[in-house]
Formats: structure tokens, sequence, C-alpha cells
């Protein structure tokens, strides 16, 4: 009995002190092949999963749905997002012209949808196992051209997140909603800066906005284009509740963002933005 | 003693199908829920039915591939997986004389507990600030009472799956019976 209890104990520490060591040798970056190599084996086998399980897991909501205009609800949903999106860019296009006109400087050229931006289409290949909805694997990498901090968004021009970690055949992108993620936005129409951070999986908060700043209920918030591979007005939500207290330095709101995680399927990259 | 040996045959390919069930249909399904852990479950089912220490190697290497697929951090699972598998098996050990019994519930939601507790600390551990956000620590309480939910209805199943289909049960008299 003694024996068992005390084997146990040393294949605990063992692993444990292995465990210590695999950390450190990953900090050094020592484990990037075997990572790349674990999931070059696991992509194509996960695509298929993936693929095949989501139609399996459509079959069944489409079920659940019945009566419920699903389908319909959708369709108007995805189209309210692309004229909301097409309003935005109006908006940010009469926004930008209105400064090009004064200052004749077309090097800011805003256009999305494929115009200017070389977009490559990807595919989620495996998610978060846990809950705090950090991250999901797309299987694009080195090889299709990605590099770490591009931005990563669905059709509409809707910000998802950013690519963090690359291997050869697959990446890691961290999701806006993820508490470890900043991304450096705008009210659209009162302009106040801020930083969308992630609320462990629940939704996304717009923060670090100065007292003298105003915000707006239903207000858009875009991407300010001040961080690098993240371009200008890719659309995040809405701003829902704000949240302001005379004695605090910032004021914060939380937001409606425009993405439904738990649907995305594809992806698209922003390439060639640096 | 338990010297039930583990049919790997059976074994490992049911681990690795619960493994990309969880990294891929799994998340999917429970979109709008909390997503259950079921392979940290059917660890657990296998460390309390057996005092074979080949389980904490099995746990090990599911916890590797799991983080892979995980946090930018390399290793919050790994960590978690191994005490949590650990406390299961250490309590089982001692209090866990029959398999079906109230008894392997509790040990089970410790060390689901264990787990969600000590992932939580592991992945802030870059900014300690956010384990004292009150939003944080709501999600986490949220996250343990539905693993606790989650757990309650798996356990039973898993044990029992174990039992008939994982381990040799030819040296079943010679062993401790946990299955009455």
């Amino acid at each position: 009995m003694k024996k068992e209890i005390s084997s146990k104990i040393v294949a605990f520490v063992f692993l444990l002190v292995i465990s210590a060591l695999i950390i450190f040798l990953n900090s050094l970056g020592y484990l990037n092949g075997v990572k790349n190599g674990a999931l070059y084996a696991a992509v194509p086998t996960q695509g298929i999963f993936q693929t095949s399980l989501a139609d399996i897991n459509d079959f069944f909501q489409t079920i659940e749905s019945i009566g419920k205009f699903k389908k319909e609800n959708a369709t108007l949903k995805n189209e309210n997002l692309k004229l909301t999106y097409e309003i935005s860019k109006c908006k940010e296009t009469k926004r930008e012209n209105e400064i090009l006109k004064r200052q004749l400087d077309f090097s800011e050229d805003l256009c999305l949808k494929g115009a200017c931006f070389q977009w490559e289409m990807g595919r989620i290949i495996g998610r978060d196992p846990n809950n705090y909805g950090k991250y999901i694997i797309i299987n694009l990498g080195t090889k299709n051209g990605v590099k770490e901090n591009q931005a990563v968004v669905i059709s509409g021009g809707v910000l998802i997140g950013k690519v963090v970690e690359v291997f050869s055949n697959s990446s890691k992108v961290m999701l806006i909603t993820s508490s470890d993620s900043l991304i450096n936005s705008i009210a659209q129409t009162t302009r106040a800066n801020g930083i969308v951070k992630g609320k462990y999986a629940t939704g996304a908060k717009l923060e670090m906005i100065n007292q003298n700043e105003e915000l707006i209920s239903d207000d858009l918030v875009i991407t300010s284009g001040l961080e690098s591979r993240i371009p200008k007005g890719l659309l995040i939500g809405k701003i829902s509740n704000i949240k302001e207290s005379a004695n605090k330095v910032f004021k914060f709101a939380d937001l409606n963002l425009f993405a439904d995680f738990n649907q995305i399927e594809e992806i698209f990259i922003v390439k060639n933005y640096d | 003693m338990i010297n039930r040996k583990v049919n790997n045959y059976i074994f490992l390919p049911v681990l690795f199908l619960i493994m990309f069930l969880q990294i891929t249909f799994i998340p999917q399904a429970f979109s709008d829920l909390i997503v259950p852990n079921l392979i940290l479950i059917l660890l657990i089912a296998v460390s309390v039915s057996s005092e074979s220490t080949d389980i904490f190697y099995v746990s090990f290497f599911c916890a590797f591939l799991l983080d892979i697929f995980s946090d930018l951090y390399f290793g919050p699972i790994i960590i978690s997986v191994l005490i949590a598998v650990f406390i299961s098996s250490y309590l089982a050990h001692y209090f866990l004389k029959k398999l079906f019994s109230l008894n392997l519930v509790l040990i089970s939601f410790l060390g689901i507990t264990a787990y969600n507790i000590l992932y939580f600390v592991l992945i802030n551990l870059d900014n300690f600030q956010q384990v004292y956000d009150l939003t944080e620590l709501n999600r986490l309480a949220v996250i343990i009472i539905f693993e606790i939910i989650y757990t309650a209805i798996f356990i039973y199943p898993f044990a029992y799956g174990v039992g008939i289909s994982i381990f040799d049960f030819k040296n079943k008299n010679e062993n401790q019976v946990l299955y009455k």
C-alpha cells in the first residue's frame, strides 16, 4: 500500500520536474520544433474533424432552431452587419477624404474588402479547450505569409483577434475577448481613443478613455490604426454601457461585439499592412 | 493491490478521440455554455480506479498536447492536470473503498476544482491584478460550478466505461475489488 503511494509520488514529482524543464525549454524557444511538428501532424486530421463535426453540430442546431426562423435571422443579421459596415466605411471614407482634401496627402488611403489590402482566407481548425476563450488555431502559417500581430477578421471587416504565434502551416490567434488582448481603438463619432480589452471570453470593454473625451451609447468602436499590422477602421463593436466616475482617471464602457465567436469558421488575415 | 493493466489498444484511441473532441467539437457544441473538460474527467476516472502510475504519464502526454492548442504560455495545463490527477489519485487511495460511491463524486469534484483554480492562477501569473478582479473571479466561480455539474454527470459513466472496457479484469479477484 505504502509502496504504491510512494511510487505515485515519485512519478508525480518526476513529471513535475519534466514539466518545469519543458516550460524552461519553451521559454528559450527550443520547443518550437516539437510544437510545430505536433501541429503539422494534427492540422489535416483536425481540419477534417472540425469540418465534419461542424456539419454535425450545424445539423443539430438546425433541428433545434426549427420554428425560430434561424436562417432568416442569420441572413438579416449578416445583412445588417454588412450595412453597418458599409455605413461605417462611408463615414470613415468621408472623414478621410476631408482630411485628404485638406492635406493633399493620399498616402493614408482607407480601403477595405480586398481593394487595397491583401487578404488570405483560412479556417479555424482548433479552439481553446479551456473556458477562458483565449485562442483559436487557424490553418494558415508561415507558408502562407502569416506574421505575428497580423489582424484576423471575418467577413464584413470585423476584427476578431490577432496572430500571436506562427507555425509552418498553422497559427495561434488571440481573440479580442481574451483578457490578455489589448487593441488600440477609437469611438467612431466622438473619436475618443481607448483600448479594447477582453473579458475572459464573456466580451470586451473599451478602457483608458480620458475623462474629457465623450462616449455615446451605440457608437461604433473601430481600430485606430496605431498598431503595426492592424489597419485602421476594422469594426469591433458598439458601445453599450458607459461607466464613468468623477474620482477616476479614466472612464470605460462595455462593448457589444459584432463577431459571434462561437459560430466563426472562416477567417481572413490582413497580410500586406505594416 | 490493484494491478489492472491498461489496455492501450482501447484506451489510447478513446483518449485521442476525446482529446480531438475537446479542441474541436466540444467548445463549439457548448458555445453558449461553459465547456466541459471531458478529458480531465476521464483522466480522473482512470486515476481513481487504478493504482498504476501509468495514468500520470498518460495525463502528462494529454496535457502536453492540450497545452499546444491552448494558452500562449506553455505549461499551465500540464501542471494543473498533473496536480489534479495526483490529488484525485491520492485521495482515492485512502478514501475510495468502493468505486461507485459518493466518495468518487466528491474526490472528482476536488480534482476538477483544484485544476480550475490552479489553471486560473497560473495563466494570470504575469498579471496578478486580474486574480483579484471580481469579474474574473465570478467567471472562475461559474466555471467551477459548471465543471462540478459536468463531473457529476460524466464521472459515473466514465468510471463504468473504464471498468468494463479499459482495464483487464482477469486479475480482478486478486485485487482489491472496487467494482462491487
